[in-house]
């Protein structure tokens, strides 16, 4: 029919010698990129871009998407080995990757992170094919006071995160926001908390956070330790996850991708924050919700294949409407532009050969990846084997040079050595770094869309009651934040009914 | 064994001191300008209208100084903070700073603590021009002009408005509009380019008026419904102008410009400025740059100066008259 005629016409565009080449090298430079920590897809597309103006219009968009998508599969490499995050969207995997790794089931966690990805890729790009332009009518629905409404609710699961004190992890959650606030008010301009520096007027970078605290801080705190390599050595089991491992994660890999991707089509919510909200979902709607964070598989499924379909969300605005969804998407369409290509509404009927190539090659790219990364597993395993003198510096260098790659600015590696101290310290004390990465995130995004929605309805907070779709987000986070004590309430009683009779 | 470990240590230190000297020749050998790579700052992030035009214009340049050029990206504030970090670089002409109009001309009159003053950038050359253009989206109810205007003085207040960010060209020029037709439409702030299309897109907001290449694609496709035009677009000659409509004060140019670290050689401004212009006038250039919305214009040197000066003053005094701070 229509749609199998354009996605042959698609194969046909990506699988020639060409495209093939660049899907190839976009995979691999964004799984490269993924796994060391600090780099980034953003900073690397921006170093990349100019090359690829000499390259035709379909095969730099291959590219480039390889990068993105393929950040997102080695990012959780290094969270899964070593507790450090490649991407920032690999932070919630470090939870009960990094745990598994330490049980001997480093591969398990590898393999089904990577298979994770590869069903929650193939399932974006699936949809992308199918129903693009009708998500895009639902992703313009969300105006201001959804945003709202979706954000909140993503705070409230900074309650379903905190693996020790809920209190510690609400206290964390504020700290972030208030370091969110750093920079330039959203509605006037004003500075706030910028201490007169030029760069704080910018904000926080969010790379230099992440690092810091997870990355420096573990170093850190391992060269406390006196670490004896025979943890690692020898307790290798499976190197791919077997058949109960499948089982767990089959529920948590469908429900990830699902998630990740209609969040992912959604302007401005990222790769970041769905996961996150992936591994909330999955802690609340496990039978064991304390084996999260001593190495529950779940915790690593969801969010892998979260984080991937998200990253094929994200491609939707822009393939049918030319919006970008985050940074990495303006510059794909200023890449675009560039090669005479106008992303935009006319895209899949003036550039047919760009539009469905892309999404041919995002299959392709896919199976690419998995056939990258399942082999790697073994070599990754081996890195658990360097010794630490060797090790950690190199993390630390990795980290920094991550982080100066995104803005070129010493003090954002200033930002990452005090985070770093930091993160230490918080780990010494029990404080827990993630719910400070949500409020961080969401902090301002809450903020500006709060403001921008009164400003829509002149100061009426009635407005949030008139939108069905941002009402639906505002229950949903009310009745998350009640049931934990209600639920206790009610248990409490049924034993003392059950205790009287 | 003390004896080698000394002459190990001479070794190092001579081949230190060699390298280091090496340094210094290569300074103390003065080439003519320019002899490697010019640095170009963007302060705003990649795939933005500014990148855009530097990334079209950057080989043409290359080409007529015969030294690569490397675009940097230093976003953040508004284009401030990549502006203070070229007020703060070194004035030898290998670093540039490519920004909007709104970078010079609106932000000194609405940031009164801008880190750097607007002496310590001395602009070179501007080299293409962004007309805007004020659209609804196709559901919308208003097809011209008129209707827009006759519905925002029927309901003051009630209407809204998308900008890409405070002190904007798209948040001033309403402004002006807002002052010279007497309404009162509600100002909404979002984030750039993409934030502002997707509310009017989705309806959230009721219109925008911004620089064409954020909304040529949609235009294009009939998703945006153009009303009236700051000027004449080629494009489209069948959208009106502002000043047709009776509303001549509320036009804003957006555009594109060098500028260079203050005390930078005139000799040097001027072998950037006459390679702009040599790259203006390759016919692919321009054609290229009126795909993606813009046009051709050469301004430079002092006539430029004393166009933003100007225009610096103008903005004081809107925004102050509309209150704006």
């Amino acid at each position: 029919m229509d749609i199998t005629q354009h996605i042959l016409y698609g194969f046909s565009v990506a699988l020639t010698p060409e495209n093939l080449f660049y899907c190839f090298l976009g995979s691999f430079l964004g799984t490269l990129i993924g796994v060391l920590p600090g780099l980034g897809p953003a900073a690397s597309i921006a170093l990349l871009l100019p090359i690829t103006f000499n390259i035709p219009a379909t095969g730099s968009i291959i590219m480039l998407a390889g990068i993105f998508y393929g950040a997102q599969y080695g990012g959780s490499t290094t969270s899964i080995l070593v507790n450090i995050p490649g991407e920032a969207s690999s932070v919630v995997t470090c939870y009960d990757g990094y745990q598994m790794a330490r049980q001997g089931r480093a591969g398990a966690a590898l393999g089904i992170a990577a298979f994770g990805s590869f069903i929650a890729g193939t399932f974006g790009t699936l949809m992308i094919m199918l129903i693009s332009p009708l998500l895009v009518l639902v992703a313009l629905k969300f105006g201001p006071p959804e945003f709202v409404g979706l954000m909140f609710a993503g705070l409230v699961m900074v309650v379903c995160l905190s693996r020790e004190s809920v209190l510690k992890g609400l206290m964390m959650a504020i700290v972030g926001i208030i370091l969110g606030s750093v920079g330039l008010d959203p509605i006037f301009g004003t500075q706030r908390l910028t201490f007169g520096s030029t760069t704080l007027m910018g904000g926080v970078e969010i790379i230099a956070l992440v690092m810091g605290l997870f990355g420096i801080s573990e170093v850190l705190t391992n060269i406390e330790q006196v670490l004896t390599q025979d943890v690692y050595n020898g307790k290798i089991k499976g190197l791919l996850p077997n058949k109960k491992d499948w089982q767990t994660s089959a529920g948590p890999i469908a429900r990830g991708s699902i998630l990740g991707f209609f969040l992912g089509i959604i302007p401005g919510v990222g790769t970041i924050v769905p996961t996150f909200i992936s591994y909330a979902m999955e802690k609340k709607l496990s039978k064991h919700p304390e084996t999260f964070g001593t190495g529950a598989i779940e915790g690593v499924a969801g969010p892998e294949a979260t984080n991937n379909s998200a990253s094929s969300g994200c491609f939707v605005p822009l393939l049918t409407m030319g919006l970008p969804t985050n940074v990495i998407m303006a510059m794909m369409v200023g890449g675009l532009m560039i090669h005479g290509v106008q992303p935009g509404p006319l895209l899949m009927k003036q550039h047919p050969d760009v539009f469905w190539g892309v999404i041919a090659s995002m299959y392709i790219g896919n199976v690419m990846l998995l056939v990258l990364n399942l082999p790697l597993i073994r070599i990754w395993v081996l890195i658990l084997k360097i010794p630490e003198k060797i090790l950690f510096p190199l993390i630390i260098l990795f980290c920094i040079i991550g982080t100066y790659s995104v803005n070129q600015n010493y003090v954002d590696i200033i930002t990452l050595m005090i985070f770093g101290g930091l993160g230490y310290m918080m780990r010494k004390l029990h404080y827990e770094a993630g719910p400070l990465i949500l409020g961080f995130i969401l902090g301002p995004m809450i903020e500006e869309g709060l403001r921008q929605s009164l400003l829509m309805s002149k100061g009426d907070l009635s407005l949030f009651l008139s939108r069905p779709i941002a009402l639906c987000f505002l229950l949903f986070a009310f009745a998350l934040l009640i049931s934990s004590p209600v639920i206790a309430l009610l248990k409490a009683r049924y034993k003392v009914v059950e205790m009287e009779e | 064994m003390r004896a080698r470990g000394f002459f190990k240590g001479l070794l190092i230190f001579g081949m230190v001191m060699t390298l280091a000297m090496a340094g210094s020749w290569a300074h103390s050998a003065e080439k003519e300008y320019p002899n490697r790579e010019i640095e170009i700052v963007v302060p705003f992030s990649a795939g933005g209208m500014v990148d855009l035009a530097v990334r079209v214009i950057a080989d043409e340049l290359a080409k007529n100084l015969g030294v690569p050029t490397v675009i940097v990206t230093k976003a953040g504030a508004g284009g401030t903070i990549g502006a203070q970090y070229v007020s703060q670089a070194k004035p030898d002409g290998y670093t540039l700073l490519l920004g909007p109009h709104s970078l010079y001309c609106i932000e000194p009159a609405l940031q009164p603590n801008l880190p750097y003053k607007t002496t310590d950038l001395v602009p070179v050359a501007r080299f293409v021009n962004y007309p805007f253009v004020l659209a609804v989206r196709k559901a919308a109810p208003w097809k011209t002009f008129e209707e827009l205007i006759a519905y925002a003085k029927k309901t003051p207040g009630k209407m809204s408005y998308a900008s890409s960010g405070v002190g904007s060209g798209s948040h001033v020029i309403v402004e002006m509009l807002k002052v010279e037709a007497g309404l009162d439409i509600q100002h909404i702030p979002y984030k750039g380019g993409p934030g502002q299309l997707v509310a009017v897109l989705g309806g959230h907001s009721d219109f925008l008026y911004c620089g064409l290449p954020a909304v040529l694609p949609e235009l294009r496709s009939g998703d945006l419904r153009p009303l009236v035009a700051a000027e004449k677009i080629p494009e489209f000659p069948k959208i009106p102008t502002v000043a047709e409509k009776g509303y001549p004060g509320s036009a804003l140019a957006s555009w594109a410009a060098f500028s260079v670290p203050k005390g930078t050689p005139k000799a040097v401004i001027d072998k950037i400025a006459n390679a702009v212009e040599k790259a203006v006038k390759v016919p692919k250039l321009a054609a290229k740059l009126q795909d993606i919305g813009g046009s051709v214009q050469f301004v430079a040197k002092e006539e430029l100066g004393q166009e933003i000066e100007r225009d610096i003053k103008r903005m004081t005094e809107f925004i102050k008259k509309a209150k704006l701070i």
